[in-house]
This record gives C-alpha cells, structure tokens and sequence, in this order.
C-alpha cells in the first residue's frame, strides 16, 4: 500500500513537474504546457504556463483530491486554462487584448518623455454621434 | 572580371545615367518624358504618406550599379490597393525623384495612354480596411509585405501654441460633427481639414477616434487630395488659430517649420502623448513603446509566385531593400534611411499591431533590435547609453565584428 501510495505521488510530482517544464516557452503563437494530471490525492499540476503571446494557457486536471491550481497565464491575448477539476479553478486567463493594450499606453513613460495632462480645457459645446 | 564584362559593366551604368539625365534635361525644356524612357522603372501606386520615405531609396537607386526608377502614383492608399488587386491599370501622370546636390527633385513623367500595371500597391492601412474601395477578397497571389511604421499626427498652425493636445473623444467631436462641437479654438468649419475614406491617413485617424473613415468629409471638414496639399491648407489658413488636420509624420517632419503636432491620448490614456517624445524631438520614442496609438506599417502589396516571392524583379529589389533582407552599397543602410525620412523601421519596435481596428497594442520583441542606429539617424544623437560597434551598417557583418558584451550583438554600428 505504501508502495503504491509513493508511485501515485512520484507520478503525479512529475506530471506537474511537465506541465512546468513544458509551460515555460514565450513563443509568440505557441500554446501552455498541459496540466499535470494527480489522478488521487496530490494536486493536479499548476496547470499551463504562459503561453506565448496568443496562445492558450492549458487547464490543471486534478481527477481528486485537491486538485489543480488552474489554469495558467495564457500570455498577453490567449485564454485562460480551465480550472482543474475538484480544485478551486483557474485565477483565468492572461490580460485581454484590450487590456493590455491599455497598460502599454498607460505605462510609465520613458524617460525624459513629456506627458501631457489633458484636463484643462472645457468640454465640447455638441458631442458625437448626436450632434446636438 | 574580364574586359568584356567591365566594358558592359560600364556601358549599362553610363547608358543608364544618360537616360537619367536626358530625363532631366526634357523635364527642364518644359517636356514631360513618359516614365517608361526612364531607366530601369518600378511603378508604385498608393499612399501618398510613404512618399518622403520611398524617395530617398529612389534617389539612392537613380545611382546604383544596377539603376532603378521609382515611378509613384499617388491616388491614395486604398485606391493603390484596388489597383493592384484588380489587376487595373494606371495611368496620367506620375512622379520620379532626382538629386541635385541634397536637394530632392520630384518630377513628373507620363504613364501610357492605355495605362501599365502597378509593380507594387502602397498602403498605410491593412488589405482589409480598404472596405469596399478595394475588392472583397484579398487575391491569393498578392502578398502583403508590411514595411517601416508610419505615425499619423493631428497638425495645426505653427502659430498655434496654445492647443498642444487633442483626446480621443475630442477628435471624434471636431472629426464627427465639425466646428459645432466647439473643441478648442476650431470653431471655424473651414478650417477643418481632412482627406477621403480611402486615405490610409484618415483610416488610421478615424479607426483611433471611433469614427468610421467616411464620417470626416464635407461639410464637417475640407477634403484635401493628398498629404502635401494638407499641409498646405493648414499652414496657410486665413485664422491659423482655428486650422486642424492631420498627416503622416514623415510629412509633418518635412514642415515642422510651418505646423505644430498635437499629443494625442487614445481612449482610456490618461495622459496624452507627442508621437516623439517631446514636442520638438524626433525619436518616434512614445509610437516604438506603446505610448502613442496612431499609427500603421507602410504594406508594400505585390504578387508572389509559389514559393512566395515576387514574380516582379524590380518589386522583389525594393521590398527588399526596404525590408533590410537585401542591401545594396550605393543605397545603404535602411534603418538610417527610412530613420532620416521619418518612417521607423521595425526593428527599432517595441510594440506590434495585428490590424488597423481595434487595432489594439502588443509587446513584440524584435531581435535583433536597431534602436540606437534609429534614433541617432532619426534625431542626429544616438541615446547616451548606445554603444557603437563594428563600423559598416550591415547588420550581419557588423554581428560578425563583435566588440559587444553582455549578451549584445553589433547592429548597425550599435551593440543591440
């Protein structure tokens, strides 16, 4: 019994330690390593890592137990791995594209750049689309 | 090399001069010479925005040992783009780019009666956002060969000071309903400036301020036919404080004496931002790293065979030349060429686009990067932090001269 309990275990730490290994790559297309797969007991594996800039984040699938941690960043567009299963899911995917979008034209700027505040001038008399 | 080939060697680069130069001399007898006298031609059609680039590698051309013409018609970058893919011909008249000395001469030669086919169809926008000035379906033989990144700026009179920047949702105020909106001082409708739907310029603008491309036209704002002639009208209105257009930056470079560009804050910035990193640099610093949206890569549209090549020799040298995926000693280095005329090669990019709308901003990490050989062509300083390497300009060859350390390689005289 306990024989088999520790090959459960070795199994399971190795899968995770794939999904990991495999889930590191920040190509631009390619896609999250798949979750490991604790079939009782252990936790699933961390689930896909990055994957790349419109990849897709693979899913954790713990079968039992606790279960996976979700599903990895899916880099800058892609989507979210689902949650592993009999875990407590996925923290979701990576950033939407309109996200990140948004946090690069917010970013600090770059030294010695002007930034201009655009507060100080008052609003339209009409306004689009009506006009009026 | 025999006797034989340095004489054709000789023959062809002199005979090809005499051409050029009998060219010229037509021109100056009040003669307009047909663009097929030329020698060796390259027909463009499109973008009027890519011009002040593509005529500095057509001068350089003019004098390789291989001479190439660079005829360009310029209707506009969808109109270039339904040219090609229709396989239509183009006709009237046409301009080609001489030197005399540092100045550039842009002269005008005639296309036949019965019209030629365009070598290469210049836009500002992707295929797609021609809508339906260009056919539905992109051909599966022309290929889109996205070149350096074009900034598009808002531009008012120089003697305007007092409007530095214009908001998202103002633009599509002044762009959408015209001098009602009230925005600033451009309350005068003819003061108002703008190009057509099938401008690259005003697609890019529009995709950026949430308008459709067909909204900015009469009487909302004065149509202008192309890139100069709306410079023109902005610098020259009557009330230079009510005067507003807009351009692409090479342009705006080329009359930073006559306008002023605006920051621009995309919606949801909270801040706005020149497409250069102050009002009077010329870096491109806030358009390489995310900061200024309104942009687009120039699309060198061409036909390719099988194997995705051009089937036009002469499209094939320039794209390349363009590209940087093939050099030439008497034109140089691109990056410092497409940096001086005001476009920015992809390499000196941090971020990318997929399309024009929504045409949302991603990392991209080209490798490997030009950034110091960009800037110091573009602004005439590269950044204190370069390091210079190597000596030529060829990338490959000055990788190949080390010098770098810290995990940088030698690009363009720079460790990168």
């Amino acid at each position: 019994m306990r024989r088999q309990l520790t090959k459960i275990l070795l199994v399971a730490t190795l899968a995770g330690f794939g999904a990991v290994a495999c889930s590191s790559s920040s190509n631009t297309t390619g896609t999250g390593g798949s979750s490991g797969g604790g079939t009782t007991g252990a936790k699933g594996g961390a689930g896909g890592g990055s994957g790349g800039t419109t990849g897709t984040g693979g899913g954790a699938a713990g079968t039992t137990g606790t279960g996976g941690a979700g599903g990895g960043a899916a880099g800058t567009t892609g989507t979210g791995g689902a949650g592993g299963k009999g875990g407590g899911g996925g923290s979701g995917g990576g950033q939407s594209a309109a996200a990140v979008n948004l946090a690069l034209l917010n970013a600090t700027p770059a030294s010695g750049v002007t930034a201009v505040a655009t507060t100080a001038r008052n609003p339209p008399t009409v306004q689009y689309p009506t006009c009026q | 090399m025999t006797r034989m080939t340095r004489f054709a060697v000789t023959f062809i680069v002199t005979a090809g001069g005499l051409l050029a130069a009998g060219a010229a001399r037509a021109q100056d007898a009040g003669t307009t010479p047909t663009c097929a006298s030329l020698p060796n031609p390259v027909y463009l059609d499109g973008s009027s925005a890519f011009e002040p680039t593509v005529a500095q590698f057509a001068v350089k051309l003019n004098n390789s040992s291989t001479p190439m013409t660079v005829v360009y018609l310029k209707p506009g970058s969808c109109a270039g783009v339904n040219a090609i893919a229709s396989n239509a011909d183009i006709t009237g008249t046409a301009t080609y780019y001489t030197l005399t000395g540092t100045t550039l001469n842009k002269l005008s030669c005639t296309l036949p009666a019965s019209g030629r086919k365009a070598d290469i169809g210049v836009s500002d926008v992707f295929y797609g956002s021609c809508g339906a000035a260009a056919p539905a379906t992109q051909p599966t033989t022309l290929k889109d060969f996205p070149g350096p990144v074009q900034a598009m700026e808002f531009v008012v009179a120089k003697a305007n000071t007092a409007t530095q920047y214009l908001t998202a949702a103002e633009a599509q105020d002044v762009y959408g309903c015209g001098s009602v909106a009230g925005v600033a001082t451009f309350t005068q409708a003819n003061g108002i400036f703008c190009r057509d739907q099938n401008s690259g310029t005003q697609i890019i603008i529009s995709d950026n301020i949430g308008l459709q491309p067909s909204i900015p036209a009469a009487p909302i704002c004065v149509s202008e036919s192309g890139s100069g002639p709306l410079a023109t009208a902005v610098s020259g209105y009557t009330t230079p404080s009510a005067a507003i257009g807009f351009l692409g930056a090479d342009v705006y470079d080329s009359n930073r004496s006559t306008l002023n560009a605006l920051a621009f804050a995309s919606a949801g910035q909270t801040k706005a931002f020149y497409a250069d990193s102050t009002s009077s640099a010329v870096d491109r610093q806030n358009v390489r790293d995310g900061h200024y949206a309104m942009w687009g890569y120039e699309h060198m549209f061409t036909y390719v065979d099988g194997t995705g090549a051009p089937t036009s020799a002469n499209a094939a040298r320039l794209i390349n030349l363009i590209l940087g995926t093939a050099t030439d000693p008497a034109v140089g280095d691109y990056v410092a060429i497409e940096g001086k005329a005001g476009t920015i090669p992809v390499c000196a990019m941090s971020v990318q686009k997929l399309n024009d709308s929504p045409g949302y901003l991603s990392a991209t990490a080209a490798a490997p990067t030009c950034d110091c050989a960009y800037v110091k062509a573009a602004s005439g300083t590269a950044p204190a932090s370069c390091v210079a390497c190597g000596g030529g300009s060829d990338g490959g060859a000055d990788a190949a001269a080390g010098g770098c350390t810290g995990g940088k390689t030698c690009q363009h005289g720079y460790c990168e």
